[in-house]
């Protein structure tokens, strides 16, 4: 594994240095979509686990997610002076398309590509264009825009409903493993080919290296991650110009989770995932909690459904209902655990 | 394909290989499996490099997509189709009125041939990549990214699609199929098609092939929605405000196409035609106004009255080919006669219904322009392991004078911008002008074409192949090409290639292509005092050049379960010379601001994957584009990044599969005017200096079906669903120079739309 670890600590390097010296601005480049599924169909929902596919097999997974909620905001009303809470985006759909390959029975690569639809609480977006406040005459007057738009560059172009979010390339690669216990370091990185003006991406690229370390006993597994996200701030104002309402830069990502395999043909799963905040003067921790259940009708193929919700009362990004289902497909199951 | 079984590259102009029977004799006769054997098929190109060879192996980038992938993908036109490929992306433009492949981010820039014959139409440019070409008869699509000037000549500008017909023993029986859609992408969309192949076995060398297709589509241009426009200022004069009132919906006529075509061969002789009826209408307009239905003068309602808005485009031919091969097989003719009428009839509205027109305003022209001539191709083997390609051809082509009206314009008052004609005796103190406002739209122009190509391929070793040729093509006539760089009026063309095998399945290649786009004939005698900007005589030919690199593999061959993995990665410098560009309110090769020819630099990077993975295929394609332009520096209004996600599945071997299709598109810029003002009836107005560039969303089109069939595959039913998130998105801004000054909104794209179909094989093997 030596040559991915010196890959690894000058990406790192690279993105550290180049993170210190990206300024703050005011904007929307936020992923709210705090659900990323694993990337190669081996782990849990969220949770990446130590194992591997064998070189050059191939796997695929799908994974449909619906948010209620998962961007809460405080947001300024028409009267500029009080503030009302609302649900900015009120509901979220995520579909993460996923494509791996093993390259080494020790080291895969894997794709991902997620999109979104969602809708918006109207009164807290505003409007692009309309009549400036004034008694009405016969002189013409000059628009204005209301809203999240206030004080933006004038534009034709709202949010959007639907649209990319910012697809994930990464590198699994297993370091240690034996009957009971594996270990793994994964590197991601997302690429700004998202929606970043509808809280769909995030402004650059963003690197996300992660440990992974999981327990086998017998049909139980017990999994860790422990990562970090290295990323250009994002600062979302209100009004425009104004204070800071909620950022998003560096974070320290978390997930732990257990798995059983109950039957041949059933299993099921806990997980909590979340991040840690490690820059922004209005950023908050994230904690979600996930349980899913599994079937696996034919060898290699995996059917989930779960359901969970945000812990972190007082975030943003809280999501009061999350609910997953997924297809993935990966010819080579561990022999212990979940899969 | 040293390796390959078929050695394709000394098989210039054979038969088409892919017949059953052939098929069955390459697999038995070199013991290959029959499912490598259809993955050394679909890698097979037939005739985009006027010679068989391989995509891997051919001398430029070559994409080749089947009817397997036609069917199994859900694909309804072939612009669809197009966009799977890298470098290329699905737009449409002038509103919606026409589909526009991009090229490498450049509009206008594909030849279209059907079965080699060049539609290329030279009026406007505005070629079928539409609903209104079949994609039932469609065997493959050869496309060619990249100019292609040497082998093709005029038009092959930066890309050939080259569209192969299924023949009567691909058909063998009837096929048809019966389908429905609705959605606003696609609304009350109704589809049946018929397909007769048949080979009658006359003597022991002499069959007649007969195929015969019917198809009628009859449905509504997508829905759209947006602000109703009340005044705007259409080209060529737009420096008044854009003027628009509350929320309107499309509300257009219905449209048809009706298309008639076939297929007659006897020996090496096959005629082929093409008789399609049609009105095409359109949502979105001239400057993106939506076309909203007829006003109730007296309350300002909509009456319910579907209003017109229509550019119909039909490409109506007669080809005759000859194609044969002599002296055992050492020299091969091709060659072909052909007529081709282009009808480009436009009836677009500039302002929708609204109180105060209440049937709005628009313009009635029908462009119907014509090219006949021929073509012959031949090849020669000759010694030292050269292969040399010649040909040539000679076409006329000519547009007679084309008028333009405007229905239902008073004939007692002016109401246009412009000097409508009075009638005779008629003065300017009381005038009466002519009914409809006729005035001139195009001048009658014409061209006769000459044109000579020699291109020899040289294989010193069995992994390394060298390919280079020349071209001579001479416009003269009315419009004979102009300052060409042959002298006068001739252009020389030239290209050089190496392929080199390096090692298995892997090749290198190395790429140097040329092409040129002759002024069209609206370019040169459009009427600029009526709608058009004006004609310019003097314009030169647009020139294309191309630096190109790729490395392709074939890869993991039958390793666990995958049974092949295809890669290729291609960089390209490609420039662009004396591009025609709007200055001044007419047409010019020259940049304004420098006095030279315009000039755009494109780098791109296009790489693609295909997974055959047991019975499922899974694909990818990536593409990166930077464009500069002498003028306007780093052209921001075309995207610099999309990719294509592609799979079928196979749920049920033999019964049931599932397809997607995801494109994703990185954002761009779209310069428009912005609605600043509001007047005192309420209506809001973009001046014209009031410009902003929006920030177009990145778009996620997701495309989705199922197929199933029974009967061993006499009956089938499939449905699709196209751009499941309803993503509301946009088209790029292809004619840059324009836009600006005439929009107030980014040109939309169809929202969701699912199309149910059923089809089968009643009769036949």
């Amino acid at each position: 594994m030596r040559p991915l670890s010196t890959v690894a600590v000058a990406l790192l390097a690279f993105v550290c240095l180049a993170c210190l010296v990206t300024p703050a601005a005011a904007d929307r480049s936020i992923d709210v979509a705090l659900l990323r599924p694993t990337g190669d169909g081996q782990g849990l929902v969220t949770l990446e686990r130590a194992q591997t596919p064998m070189r050059w097999e191939v796997g695929a997974s799908l994974l449909l997610c619906y948010a209620n909620a998962p961007l809460q905001l405080s947001l300024l009303n028409a009267d500029g002076k009080t503030h009302s809470a609302h649900n900015l985006i009120e509901d979220q759909f995520t579909l993460d398309v996923g494509l791996s390959l093993g390259l080494w029975d020790f080291l895969v690569l894997g794709a991902t590509l997620p999109v979104a639809a969602q809708s918006y609480d109207d009164q807290a977006v505003g409007q692009l264009s309309i009549p400036s406040p004034g008694a009405p005459g016969i002189t013409p007057l000059p628009t204005v825009s209301t809203g999240i738009y206030r004080n933006q560059p004038r534009e034709n172009i709202g949010l959007s409903a639907a649209g990319p979010r910012d697809p994930r390339l990464l590198l699994k690669g297993r370091l240690y493993h034996n009957d009971r216990f594996g270990l793994a370091l994964m590197l991601s990185a997302t690429f700004p080919m998202g929606n970043s003006s509808s809280f769909l991406g995030d402004k650059d690229i963003t690197v996300r290296p992660v440990l992974i370390g999981d327990l086998a006993f017998g049909r139980l597994a017990l999994l860790g991650n422990l990562g970090f996200i290295f990323r250009s701030e994002s600062d979302f104002n209100d009004p425009p110009g104004g204070p800071t309402i909620f950022s998003v830069g560096h974070e320290l990502t978390w997930a732990l989770g257990a798995s059983v395999r109950a039957t041949p043909l059933l299993g099921a799963s806990l997980e909590a995932f979340g991040t840690v905040p490690l820059v922004g003067p209005q950023s908050f921790t994230e904690a979600d909690l996930l349980g899913a259940a599994y079937v696996y009708p034919t060898s290699g193929i995996r059917i989930l459904v779960g359901v969970g919700g945000g812990l972190a009362v007082g975030s943003p990004l809280r999501d009061p209902v999350r609910v997953v289902a997924g297809l993935s497909f990966s010819p080579s199951p561990p022999k212990v655990g979940l899969r | 394909m040293s390796q390959g079984p078929l050695q394709p590259s000394y098989e210039v102009l054979l038969p088409d290989p892919e017949s059953a029977a052939e098929r069955g004799a390459a697999a038995s006769s070199t013991g290959a499996s029959e499912a490598e054997n259809e993955l050394d098929i679909a890698n097979r190109v037939l005739s985009a490099a006027k010679q068989i060879t391989t995509v891997q192996e051919a001398p430029s980038i070559v994409t080749v997509i089947t009817a397997d992938e036609i069917k199994s993908r859900g694909y309804r036109t072939i612009n669809e189709a197009l966009a799977t490929i890298p470098g290329w992306l699905n737009v449409q433009g002038v509103g919606n009125q026409l589909s526009l492949p991009l090229v490498r981010g450049t509009a206008q820039a594909a030849l279209l041939l059907r079965d080699g014959v060049s539609m290329f139409e030279p009026v406007l440019n505005a070629a079928l990549f539409n609903r209104a070409l079949p994609l039932e008869t469609i065997k493959r699509i050869e496309v060619v990214t990249g100019p292609g000037g040497v082998l093709w000549g005029a038009n092959s500008f930066l890309g050939i699609v080259n569209t192969i017909s299924r023949e009567a023993e691909d058909i063998d029986g009837v096929e048809g199929g019966l389908g429905y859609g609705d959605g606003d992408g696609s609304p009350q969309d109704g589809r049946a098609w018929a397909l007769f192949g048949k080979v009658f076995d006359f003597s022991h060398d002499r069959k007649l092939r007969v195929v015969q297709h019917l198809s009628y589509e009859n449905y509504l241009p997508s829905r759209q929605s947006g602000l109703l426009t009340l005044y705007r200022s259409p080209s060529p004069l737009p420096p008044g405000p854009n003027v628009f009132g509350g929320p309107a919906s499309s509300d257009t006529m219905r449209s048809y196409i009706l298309n008639i075509d076939g297929r007659f061969s006897y020996g090496p002789v096959t005629l082929s035609y093409s008789y399609p009826i049609a009105e095409m209408n359109n949502s979105v307009g001239f400057g993106n106004t939506i076309a909203s239905g007829l006003v109730n003068p007296a309350t300002g309602t909509l009456t319910g009255d579907s209003i017109r808005n229509s550019l119909t485009t039909l490409d109506r031919f007669l080809t005759l080919q000859y194609k044969r091969r002599f002296l055992s097989d050492r020299i091969g003719v091709d060659g072909k006669l052909y007529g081709v009428q282009f009808e480009r009839n436009l009836q677009p509205i500039t302002l929708p219904g609204s109180r105060a027109l209440p049937r709005g305003l628009g313009f009635a022209a029908n462009v119907q322009s014509y090219r006949v001539g021929g073509t012959v191709d031949g090849d020669v083997a000759l010694p030292g392991h050269n292969r040399l390609l010649f040909g040539g051809e000679a076409f006329h082509e000519w547009v007679p004078d084309v008028g333009v009206t405007f229905p239902g314009t008073p004939t007692d008052r002016q109401i246009l911008p412009l000097a409508c004609p009075l009638v005779k005796g008629s003065t300017y103190d009381k005038p009466v002008y002519l009914p409809d406002c006729p005035l001139p739209f195009i001048s009658g122009a014409n061209r006769t074409v000459l044109a000579l190509y020699l291109s020899d391929q040289f294989r010193p070793v069995p992994r390394l192949v060298f390919d280079a040729g020349v071209r001579y093509q001479a416009g003269l006539g009315l419009r004979g090409y102009q300052g060409a760089n042959g002298g006068g009026n001739g252009e020389f063309l030239g290209n050089v290639s190496v392929v080199w095998n390096f090692h298995a399945d892997l090749h290198l290649k190395a790429n140097y292509a040329t092409g040129f786009r002759p002024p069209v004939f609206n370019n040169t005698d459009s009427y600029g005092p009526a709608v058009q900007f004006s004609g310019n005589k003097n314009l030169t030919n647009e020139r294309s050049q191309a630096f190109q690199a790729e490395w392709n593999g074939r890869l993991l061959k039958n390793i666990a379960a995958i049974r092949e993995l295809q890669l290729r990665a291609d960089y390209s410098y490609t420039q662009l010379d004396s591009l025609i560009v709007i200055s001044g309110g007419s047409y010019s090769n020259i940049n304004p601001t420098t006095g030279q020819p315009t000039r755009r630099a494109i780098h791109s990077v296009e790489a693609a994957g295909r997974l055959y993975l047991k019975d499922h295929v899974i694909s990818a394609g990536y593409t990166f584009l930077h464009i500069t332009t002498d003028d306007r520096g780093l052209l921001r209004s075309i995207p610099q990044h999309w990719l294509s996600l592609g799979a079928v599945f196979s749920l049920i071997p033999g019964l049931l599969e599932a397809n997607a299709t995801l494109n994703v598109v990185g954002s761009y810029d779209d310069p428009n005017r912005f609605r600043s003002v509001v007047l005192p009836d309420g209506s809001t107005a973009a001046p014209f200096a009031d410009l902003t560039f929006d920030r177009l969303p990145p778009q996620a089109i997701l495309n989705v079906g199922l197929r199933a069939t029974f009967l061993q595959n006499r009956l089938w039913v499939s449905g699709n669903v196209y751009n499941a998130l309803n993503q509301h998105y946009y088209h790029p801004d292809v004619f840059y120079d324009l836009t600006p000054t005439l929009e107030t909104s980014p040109t939309p794209a169809p929202g969701y739309s699912f199309f149910l179909q059923v089809g089968g094989k009643p009769w036949g093997k």
